[in-house]
């Protein structure tokens, strides 16, 4: 285990464990935190983990972590690592296996004192809309055609046939769509699993919330994102579901077996990989692009279903609600940075880090110029979640920030501490409506076993790598 | 068949050590097992209902441990696809890496647990004093 006597202090938020640390490092591992999350982040393998990833072929300048780091497998979660594109490898693992696994936050125009006494109606016609838990109220069974299309085209597909808008792709990381993904290299137990949950939400971390508005720290931003205070939105948390877990396990499956071609080691055979130029690995960047595609359409469908349900709730309501955004935390893509003068593109992996756009940058909303993009961070149950806006500063981290709390205990050990019963209780004796298809599993995602999420945006803050803009408390929580 | 399930500390996915008194318990334990995982009250519903599901799976693989790791994301595959939990497999041939097995399922309406994947990380597969190990982590 690494001890804190190893690790350098860079400023009062960002840390260091030099390249020599091991051998086999070809970078330096940063990560940030304070104090007080630095020792959550010492009582697991994260910092192993995360020096493994700077041994990656091609890693640019650093491995670096959020700091809701924790242990995951290959990479910590909330890893991130910058591959030169020309290079360096491509790393399937190093995103994760629910790829594209995101948020997305809907807007209403109601204040809480209209609603509230509309809210568990609200609550319960969400809930029945969208098919949630596991294998349970599939709606869909989609053609080999349609799911095709989408693994091609994304949320664009869906908005074609009539299930959104055109602003819905506007205020979406990439449009909801990877126009390079290609349905061809996903294998036919991928499409499978895929054909029956489009729209569904799965279970684990995965939810559904009614938050108010419940501080605002950036007036401006606030009004440009087009929130207020007491202000009703819908967060939506979800990926790509069985598909996207069948992609990444053939891809990494296929790489295992590939490293040898290649003559590539790793400390860690979750990091497979071949060279992002190979063949193998350009199959492998469309197929998960296809499965991205696939998790932003997931996620439009669920969006479809959330108005329809408000609808029903408010028949006189007239037009659609917008989205303020969706951001992936699971994700490979290539970006482009200035480096010594010239453009260059790097092959980023986030496993759960979230792309953090500042000021200006040509891939965020022309509505969101001046400002940055929207940046979206869940709580953990019962907590305040947070949008942020993105900075200029952030480059340092390639644009990325948290993607959340962060665990620091077992769901095995949370269930040990709290039954899910009493959590439940909690959570309404503060007024949050909980809908769940099974209180059994509920303590699993207990407060007590996530770090202080005020903590984690308070460190993203004041490394400068994003600011906040509002806090939101959840007032209904909806869960597989 | 003999075979126990350990769970071990992992503070986001699942970490679990299956020991066996031989490899073929080893592979059978980790598949049998993980419909447990996947639907606690799998003991009730093997009761009460027969095991109508039968599908053949074919694996080959680098080492064994890489044959562990495909074999037991083959029934997640399969589970997911069918909606399924396979509590019960027969191990028809296991050599050089290679595993041909029968499983044996039946629907369920949700599954408890949703676990992603079998994972290479940390995977080790012991064998000791007749007894076999096996330290597999899943993503959940």
């Amino acid at each position: 285990m690494i001890n804190k006597s190893d690790i350098i202090k860079i400023n009062d938020y960002l840390w260091e464990i030099p390249k020599g640390y091991k051998d086999f490092m070809k970078v330096s591992a940063r990560f940030y935190a304070d104090e007080v999350l630095l020792e959550d982040i010492l009582k697991d393998r994260s910092l192993e983990q995360l020096i493994n990833v700077s041994a990656l072929n091609g890693i640019y300048k650093y491995a670096l972590a959020m700091p809701d780091i924790h242990e995951g497998y290959a990479s910590p979660i909330g890893g991130v690592a910058a591959i030169d594109s020309e290079i360096g490898i491509i790393a399937p693992g190093m995103q994760g296996y629910d790829i594209n696994c995101g948020m997305r936050l809907i807007k209403t125009n109601f204040e809480e004192n209209e609603i509230k006494q509309f809210l568990k109606k609200l609550a319960r016609e969400i809930y029945e809309a969208v098919p949630s838990g596991l294998g349970k109220g599939r709606k869909i069974k989609l053609s080999d055609e349609e799911l095709n299309n989408i693994l091609d085209e994304g949320a664009k597909y869906l908005v074609k046939k009539g299930y959104g808008n055109e602003n819905d792709l506007e205020f979406c990381e990439s449009n909801g769509n990877l126009n390079y993904a290609d349905h061809r290299y996903i294998s036919l137990t991928a499409k499978e699993r895929g054909r029956d949950q489009i729209g569904t939400l799965g279970s684990g971390n995965h939810f559904l919330e009614i938050q108010k508005v419940n501080e605002i720290y950036d007036e401006k931003a606030a009004q440009v994102f087009g929130l207020f205070k007491n202000q009703i939105v819908i967060m939506i948390h979800t990926g790509s579901r069985g598909l996207g877990h069948q992609v990444a396990t053939d891809y990494i499956k296929k790489f295992v077996n590939l490293m040898p071609k290649y003559k590539i080691n790793v400390p860690d055979q979750e990091f497979a990989c071949v060279p992002f130029q190979s063949q193998e690995g350009q199959e492998g960047f469309k197929a998960s692009a296809a499965a991205a595609n696939y998790a932003w359409a997931n996620r439009q469908m669920i969006t479809y279903y959330i108005r329809k349900a408000i609808k029903k709730v408010f028949p006189s309501l007239k037009d659609d609600l917008d989205i303020l955004y969706d951001v992936a935390h699971n994700i490979i893509k290539l970006e482009t940075f200035q480096i010594d003068g010239k453009e260059k593109k790097l092959l980023i992996h986030r496993k759960g880090a979230t792309r953090a756009f500042p000021p200006f940058h040509p891939e965020i909303p022309f509505k969101y110029q001046e400002i940055g993009q929207p940046i979206l961070i869940p709580g953990s149950m019962g907590t305040a979640s947070y949008i942020l806006k993105g900075l200029k500063e952030a480059e340092e981290s390639f644009y990325s920030v948290c993607h959340g709390a962060g665990r620091t205990m077992s769901r095995h050990e949370a269930m040990r501490k709290m039954s899910s019963q009493t959590l439940k209780e909690e959570l309404e004796k503060k007024g949050i409506i909980v809908m769940v298809n099974s209180v059994y599993n509920l303590a699993e995602e207990a407060p007590l076993a996530y770090k202080d999420v005020n903590r984690v945006v308070e460190v993203v803050s004041k490394a400068y790598l994003a600011q906040k803009v509002i806090q939101l408390v959840p007032l209904a929580v909806i869960k597989g | 068949m003999s075979y126990q399930l350990k769970i071990l500390n992992h503070p986001a996915d699942l970490r679990i050590e299956v020991e066996a008194s031989s490899l073929e318990e080893l592979f059978q334990g980790a598949i049998e097992l993980m419909a447990s995982l996947l639907y606690k009250r799998v003991n009730e519903l093997v009761k009460k209902k027969k095991l109508s599901l039968e599908k053949d799976i074919n694996i080959e693989a680098n080492s064994l441990e890489q044959l562990m790791v495909d074999s037991l994301n083959e029934v997640l595959s399969l589970s997911d696809i069918n909606n399924a939990i396979f509590p019960h497999c027969e191990i028809n041939d296991l050599k050089d890496n290679k595993l041909k097995a029968r499983i044996l399922g039946i629907k369920v309406k949700r599954f408890d647990l949703e676990i992603k994947a079998a994972t290479y990380y940390g995977l080790k597969i012991e064998t000791n004093n007749r007894q076999y190990k096996a330290i597999i982590t899943f993503d959940i």
